[in-house]
């Protein structure tokens, strides 16, 4: 008896019990197929939801020219610095929500695979990179040693080297917020996010559409 | 502003599960023997297919897929259950036509079989796929995919030579 013979006795074999169940319907109604679908990937969205976290939201005072500011005309920062610190940290400095596609370049250039964006530019092109809590928060604390707010301005400190090979940084920098304080001076306010996402060629080229596992948020990015 | 593909994907999918349901459900069924189970398993299987639909509908053949995943969690539950209850006879062979005569004695070897053998078998009698879109949909090479193919035709074959002999022996 050949391998044929064999596979053919249990074709029919398996066939037949198969249209002898053919009156066997599946009962579940597609949407529930669906709900269940997006309910799980909702409970994955907010573990990924919970990689990212705000690291600031701040007043930064005097950069703009205000009521208070006796006319005098204030000195034109950079939008943001780099600086490299001893041992191969870097020290971001927000001033202002411009350039952002120039802070991409430099973080990259300087070691860190990251994608920088304005707010409501979510990333469509990244995967979130799915970890437990736990381990999330443990990673970012090493990635993002510091958060401060020296002197008026949002800044942040990333450690390229905590940066496994596997994960890219997503940074969110905030539409800013003018406040006019009531002795007149008027003040920024801006915050900046971050999400862990997978380091694919697809995030970091930028190139869409890629869909994300954001729970209740994912696939829906466009403009 | 226009969603990715939500309302395309739905309907894409939808059309997928009317279509593909009854025959996943069936091949199941005579797979597992167990009517609840296999429902339980081919409605998770889709659940998962819809959660990965970008990936599953560039899939050869999304419907062995679907079966293929029915099939591990098959694996995956009855190890879980294993481990906490008794098993209440879900790992007996039950309906489908297992059991009895020359055919029944068939099927239930089939369901003996070790899963990779089992799924081997399963995608190249229902959806005819050839060794290497068995190893795609298996994620194996197709070089173990005529292995298991070998050994688990060769442990049919022992099935279909001892059984005649059994029944002579009885009679």
């Amino acid at each position: 008896m050949t391998d044929n013979d064999v596979l053919a006795a249990v074709r029919d074999c398996l066939t037949t019990a198969r249209d002898s169940v053919a009156g066997e319907q599946m009962a579940r109604p597609v949407g529930d197929i669906i709900a269940r679908g997006r309910r799980r990937r909702l409970r994955q969205g907010l573990a990924a939801a919970a990689t990212a976290a705000v690291i600031a939201a701040v007043a930064v005072p005097a950069l703009l020219p205000g009521n208070g500011g006796n006319g005098a005309s204030p000195a034109r920062l950079a939008a943001w610095t780099v600086t490299t610190e001893p041992g191969g940290k870097l020290t971001v400095t927000i001033r202002e929500l411009r350039d952002p596609a120039g802070l991409q370049r430099r973080l990259r250039a300087d070691g860190v695979p990251a994608t920088v964006r304005f707010t409501g530019q979510t990333p469509r092109s990244c995967l979130y990179y799915p970890l437990p809590p736990k381990q999330s928060f443990r990673l970012q604390a090493m990635i993002f040693p510091q958060a401060s707010n020296p002197s008026g301005h949002t800044a942040f400190t990333i450690n390229p080297t905590a940066i496994p090979a596997r994960i890219a940084l997503w940074l969110t920098l905030s539409s800013p917020a003018t406040q006019t304080a009531p002795d007149g001076l008027r003040s920024t306010e801006f915050s900046a996010t971050w999400a862990l996402v997978y380091a694919s060629g697809h995030c970091l080229a930028g190139k869409p559409p890629q869909i994300f596992s954001g729970g209740g948020v994912a696939g829906n990015s466009s403009r | 502003m226009r969603r990715w593909g939500m309302t395309g994907k739905q309907l894409e999918f939808t059309s997928f599960y009317a279509a593909a349901r009854g025959d996943c459900l069936r091949i199941v069924l005579v797979t597992v023997g167990d009517r609840q189970l296999a429902e339980d398993l081919v409605a998770e299987a889709f659940t998962r297919a819809w959660a990965s639909w970008r990936t599953v509908r560039r899939h050869p053949a999304p419907q062995a897929w679907v079966v293929r995943t029915a099939l591990n969690l098959n694996v995956s539950w009855w190890r879980h259950r294993r481990r906490e209850t008794a098993l209440d006879g879900r790992d007996s062979v039950a309906p489908g036509g297992g059991g009895s005569g020359p055919d029944g004695e068939l099927l239930a070897a089939v369901r003996r079989l070790p899963v990779r053998q089992q799924q081997v078998i399963i995608l190249r009698v229902f959806f005819d796929l050839d060794a290497r879109a068995t190893a795609q949909a298996l994620g194996i090479a197709p070089g173990t995919v005529g292995v298991h193919l070998h050994r688990a035709l060769a442990a049919l074959r022992a099935q279909m030579i001892s059984a005649p002999a059994s029944q002579e022996a009885t009679e």
